[in-house]
Formats: structure tokens, sequence, C-alpha cells
């Protein structure tokens, strides 16, 4: 029916030119899979107009590999550390290393224009060859929560780099020897549009060089830094007449100097680092336009949050320390109507450090069931829950694509548990859900909601569960569902190696698995079960980890497994033992 | 890499031969112990060495013949005397315990699982590094008189 033929150029009658036309408009990386596997031409037609890629973890393949499959891409996102990594959980040097990539990249990917790591080891040399190769034509560079480089490497890519969009640094632990990079930056690149090195260590940052980037680069709409004083931003703010997006700085100053503080007339993205109380009403003038918040570092507590939030109608996307209370998620369910996007992250444990007021509950997520229909995406850490905030949550959320709730250890009694069938309404009503996340505690989740989590979740590619279940045929139950899930990670949990082994060959879509905390078997070959072509499967023994403050922390053993058309790594450092696969 | 030993990351056209097929080479392994399989992989790429099995076994053994193993894909073959075959052989058959070194790393591992069997419930939630770095930060500008 189809034709394999090479030299005949008509698929089903129609002219290959047809195709190409059309396959130019088809972006989805899942259709164009699809499209690949119709017949060898459309296969070849596909990857030819192939313009991005993202490669979920830099394992599964090799550059060679995607040169021979997709040679003309012009965007390439790569992921090395599992996630675990932003929670400290990984050691610094499991992997990830860019130079392979970096080498063929430069040498034989003749349009690419995008490359986006994200946690990876990034050296200086990978950068200056980058520059030294692609720097004429590289428009976006992205060094996500990636390490291994100094302002050295980003020297070169600055001074290279001359067409330049975006340099987004985000989170990456950079190695500072002086403030060169931003300078050359400033003298030499008009078409800036992004610059993000937020969160980083960055501080030998000249304000000047930032106002002189400002005034040059007219498209710049959105600047994240690290901190420096607002007040010497004033000439910044002044030039970047374009800025939609800023966060960082902070305030070291006294309050009354912040109050003159002009803003650029588009901002619409915010984060102040280090506000309090005094400094808030600075915002105050443009809170109407606000569209995001970033209060993550604020210094606020319930009631400035509750005070600020009201005059923001507009908000579609907040980011907050779990000091917003129920109290502060309740205006925000009241006041803004347009929120997408909702995350409340664990503020500090210690009582004196954070408002008293300063927990989330039921009270508050069942407020913001109702009154925030459009929610699309809601991670929480909660301090208590009950079946009927989840029950209201999957009533109500129809347009909620990502769920992840943390319950936190503080309380010793939670009003409602176990959630079996709040987690089975919510998943059942919120059936656009493709990510999912529960950490719990032993008794949180019975074997039964468990296995109602695997039967509710059609969509759902990629899950986290924590402390969930109570044997072995909890996990079993739930493998026998989960028919889209492609990532699952697995913490605190008391299942079997043979269990989880045999809940692997169950369910049907998984690429990928990370364990920490199970039950060994005596041998340490159940996970044997789980041995199949093209399945690598890794461990991470059990290690002491230096807390920082003189302590050292027992750290469990991990599992990671994942299929891979590489066959197994061949950078193994000393902390990762591969348990061998097997290639066909 | 010294012997005629498999890198497996490579097509093994040559002594691997295709025909036979995975469930049959599962099966064929599954009798083996593993304990000795392991001991196999955990030497490496070295050759055999008495030294990590019996200390009975001599070293002036005279002629050695290969040893293949095959084991998850990977094909092993060593230059092995009748009497270290036969060790091998009887580990095969669970009637001798390896002391080798590569033991006692598996034994670690296993020592770590079952420390992980108690400690399963004691895995502190971890906490995000850009949260953890605030709150550090954070405490340092309140022990200087910062504004809270």
């Amino acid at each position: 029916m189809d034709d394999r033929s090479f030299n005949n150029q008509r698929i089903h009658g129609m002219s290959d030119v047809v195709f190409e036309c059309v396959l130019a408009y088809i972006h989805d990386s899942r259709d164009r899979q699809s499209i690949s596997l119709v017949c060898r031409r459309l296969c070849e037609l596909e990857a030819q107009t192939r313009k991005h890629v993202t490669i979920a973890l830099c394992y599964t393949t090799t550059p060679k590999q995607l040169l021979r499959r997709f040679p003309f891409i012009e965007s390439l996102k790569l992921k090395g550390k599992p996630r675990a990594a932003m929670y400290n959980l990984i050691p610094e040097d499991w992997g990830g290393f860019a130079t392979p990539w970096v080498e063929e990249l430069s040498k034989s990917f003749s349009c690419l224009k995008a490359l986006h790591f994200r946690r990876m080891i990034v050296k200086d040399e990978d950068l200056e060859l980058l520059a030294r190769d692609r720097g004429h034509v590289l428009q976006v560079l992205k060094l996500d929560k990636c390490s291994g480089f100094s302002t050295d490497g980003l020297l070169h890519i600055c001074s290279s780099c001359r067409n330049l969009k975006v340099l987004f640094l985000e989170e990456s632990q950079v190695i500072e020897k002086d403030g060169g990079w931003i300078h050359e930056l400033a003298m030499n690149n008009t078409q800036l549009e992004a610059l993000n090195f937020y969160m980083t260590d960055l501080s030998q940052v000249s304000f000047n060089d930032l106002e002189l980037i400002a005034k040059r680069c007219k498209s710049l709409v959105s600047v994240k830094i690290g901190d420096c004083e607002i007040l010497d931003l004033v000439g910044f703010f002044r030039a970047a007449v374009s800025l939609e997006e800023f966060s960082g700085g902070c305030f070291n100053k006294q309050s009354e100097e912040y109050a003159s503080l002009a803003y650029p007339p588009r901002l619409c993205r915010l984060g102040l680092n280090y506000m309090s109380t005094n400094e808030m009403p600075i915002v105050y003038p443009f809170a109407s336009r606000l569209k995001k918040l970033d209060l993550l570092y604020a210094l606020l507590d319930t009631e400035d949050h509750c005070v600020l939030l009201q005059r923001c109608p507009n908000l579609e996307v907040l980011e907050a320390r779990n000091v917003i209370g129920d109290r502060g998620l309740e205006v925000l369910a009241r006041s803004c109507k347009k929120m997408k996007r909702l995350r409340i992250e664990r503020g500090a444990d210690e009582q004196e450090l954070e408002d008293e007021e300063g927990v989330v509950s039921q009270r508050g997520l069942t407020a913001i069931a109702q009154g925030c229909l459009d929610l699309e995406y809601i991670a929480v850490y909660v301090s208590d829950i009950t079946n009927a905030a989840l029950e209201s949550m999957g009533m109500n959320l129809k347009n909620l694509c990502d769920f992840r709730m943390v319950l936190l250890d503080k309380e010793e009694v939670i009003t409602d548990l176990p959630l079996d069938n709040g987690i089975r309404s919510l998943l059942s009503g919120c059936n656009k859900l493709r990510r999912f996340a529960l950490y719990l505690r032993p008794g949180g989740l019975t074997d039964v909601g468990l296995t109602y989590i695997g039967q509710h979740s059609q969509n759902i590619r990629w899950m986290l569960l924590g402390y969930l279940g109570e044997s072995d045929s909890g996990l079993l139950g739930f493998s026998r569902g989960c028919p889209s899930l492609q990532k699952l990670e697995v913490r605190g949990c008391c299942f079997s190696e043979k269990a989880l082994a045999m809940a692997v060959l169950q369910l049907r879509s998984l690429r990928y698995l990370w364990v920490q905390g199970y039950r060994g078997s005596k041998t340490g070959f159940d996970l044997l079960t789980m041995a199949r072509p093209f399945w690598n499967i890794e461990i991470i023994p059990p290690r002491k980890v230096n807390c920082g403050d003189g302590r050292e922390m027992e750290h469990p053993a991990h599992i990671l497994a994942y299929y891979s058309l590489a066959g197994p790594r061949t950078d193994f450092p000393p902390s990762v033992i591969p348990l061998a696969s097997i290639t066909q | 890499m010294s012997g005629i030993e498999l890198n497996h990351s490579r097509p093994t056209k040559k002594i691997f031969h295709r025909p036979q097929s995975f469930r049959d080479i599962q099966g064929w392994i599954s009798k083996m112990n593993p304990e000795l399989v392991k001991t196999v992989i955990e030497s490496g790429k070295k050759p055999l060495c008495p030294a990590h099995y019996t200390p009975t076994v001599s070293l002036s053994m005279p002629e050695t013949t290969p040893l293949t193993i095959f084991y998850n894909g990977i094909v092993n073959v060593y230059q092995v005397s009748p009497r270290q075959a036969e060790t091998v052989i009887k580990f095969a058959y669970g009637k001798e315990t390896p002391t080798s070194p590569s033991h006692n790393k598996l034994q670690t591992l296993n020592q770590g699982k079952q420390d992980v069997d108690e400690s399963c419930s004691d895995l502190p939630i971890a906490r995000k590094r850009s949260l953890q770095r605030f709150l550090k930060k954070r405490k340092g500008r309140v022990n200087i008189g910062a504004p809270y």
C-alpha cells in the first residue's frame, strides 16, 4: 500500500512538494512521530523538516544518532541529571556532560541556532568551542541549572555571539572570576531580548553594564538578575523601555528611598527579592497590570500577601511561599479570577522566621478550587488536607494539567486520611491532567488508593509518588493502569525490588524510572526481573552526605532505569553502579 | 582491553549468534548462581584470577583453555585451567561461595538496602535547592540586623 521505493518522488499519488509544504505547519513532536511511521519517504521528509528536538535524558541516544536522524534541527533541548538533583539528592559528579554533544553540534549541525542544556555539566572549553564554531549563528543559549563552568566560558560566548537574543543562566552554579562577560555583552550586542542570571551567585555584575545593555538593546523584554541593589538600577529601568519582565535585585537601603522609583511602562511580570512590608507600596501603581508575580524570595507576611493580591485582578501566575496562608489564598480566589498557574513553596520550618498564619490547608485549597476556575497548574505544600478539598478541585478545575501536592510532616495528626476517595475524585474530574505528584506519609493513601491512581490517570505522562500505598500489591494495582505513563519517580515508598521490577514490565508506556527508598532483596538481583533489551539499569548506592553544618546524613540507594539506544553509559563516576544492559 | 572480550555497545554479530533468542539466554542464565555471575562482571576485564575464588587452587596449572560466559548480553572469554573451570562450575551449582572483594561490594550494597528497609519511612522531605539558598541568605540578613 505504501510506496517504499526511494526513487519514486510521489507518495500516495501526491508529489513530495505537497508533503513538504504541509509538514512545515506541523509542530507537535507526537504528530511528527506518527507521520514518520507512515512510510520511508515521509520519515525522510519529516526528518529533514524537523526544527526542534527535546532529548529528555542525554544518555538515551548519542550525538551521532541525532545527526543521522535529524540533521537540520535549529533548536535542541538536552536534559542530564535526574530531576531529584534540584533537591540536592543526586551526587554532583553523576554525569550529564555536555562535551560530546557540543563537539558534534559545533561540527555537524549547520542549522543550529538555539541550545538549551538543563541540569548538565558544561565546561568552559565547551562554551569556547561553541562560541568559536557557532558564535555567528547562535541566537539562544540556555544553561539551565547547569554547573562546571565559570565566567571565563561566558566571556567567550558574549564576545563571539553577537546575534544572541537569549542568554539564560538561571540557577546555574557558575564560578565567578569577574564581571567581564557582561561588559562584553553590553559592548557587542544589540539584539538581546532576554537576559537571565537569576538565582546564580554572580555578584560582580556592574549596574552600568546593565544600563548599557538596556540602552543598546531596544528589544530587551525580560531581565532577571542576581542580588543587585535596586536603587542602583534607576538608570537601567529608565532605559529599558520595552521591559515586560524583571526579577531579582534586593532592598538594602531605607524604605523611603524606594518610593520615587519609576518602572518601565510595560512591566507586567515581576519578582522583587527581599522586598518587605515597607517597600511593598512601590508595586501599587502598576499592580493592576501584573500578570505574573514571584514572591518566593520576598519578606512578606500573610497580611502583606492579602493586601497586595487584592490589587492584582489580572494576575495569571503566582509563586509564593506558604506564608501566604489560607487567608492569602482566599483573597487570591476572590480577586484573581484569571489565575492559570499557582505554586506555593515550603517556607522555613522554624516558627520565628515565618508568620504564624503561614500555613496552607484544605481551607485555602477549597477557596482556590471554587474561585480560580481557569487554573492549569497547581503545586502546593500543605500542612493539612481533606478528601473534600480534593473532591472540590476535581469538580471545579476542569483545565488542570499539572497537579502537585506535598503534605508537610510538621503536624502529627491530619484531619482526614487516607485520601483515597479525594484522589480518585480529583483524577476522574480533572481529565486533562498530564503531570501528577503526590507526596504524603504512611497512612496517607492505601493500596486501594494507589490502585485508583492507576485506574484514573489516562493521560498522565509524569508522576511522582511519595510515601504512598501500604504494600507491593498497591504498586502492582497501580501499574495495571497508567496507560500513558512515560516517566515515574518514587520516593520513600516501601516497595520491594521485585514489585518495582514487575511494575516496570506492566507499565506499557514507561521509558524512565527513578526510585529512592525501597526494600532491597538479599542478593540484590530481584531488580533484574526487569532486565530487557535497550533498558539501562543504574544504582546510586547508599552514601553519607555532608549537610554543610558538620552533620552527616545517610542517603539511601537510588535506582535509575531508562530506555536507551546508546547502550550503557561510558562515563560512570564512582558514585554510580551500572547493572549491565542488554542490546540486540 | 585484552582478550576476546566484547564491548556490548557495538554490534555483537561476530561472536554473539543471533539465532539464540533473548528468552533462551535468560533461561540459561537463570540457572546460574547470580553470585557467580555478579563476580564475573565485577572482575571486569581481567581474566579469572584464582585468588578470587578458592585459596586452594594452585597457580601453577598446566594447559588453559577458553571458558566462555554469556551474561546479560556481555560475553566474556577466559583462559582457565580445568581445575579453575571446575571451581566456576561448582559455583554455578551453588556448592561454593565466592570470597572475592567484589562480593563484599555487593554485600555493602545489600547492607545499605537493609538499612533502607528500616529507614524507608525516614526520608525527610527534601527541600528545593533554590529555596534552601534563599532561607540561608535570609537568616544571614536577619542576623546582621537588616530590616525584616
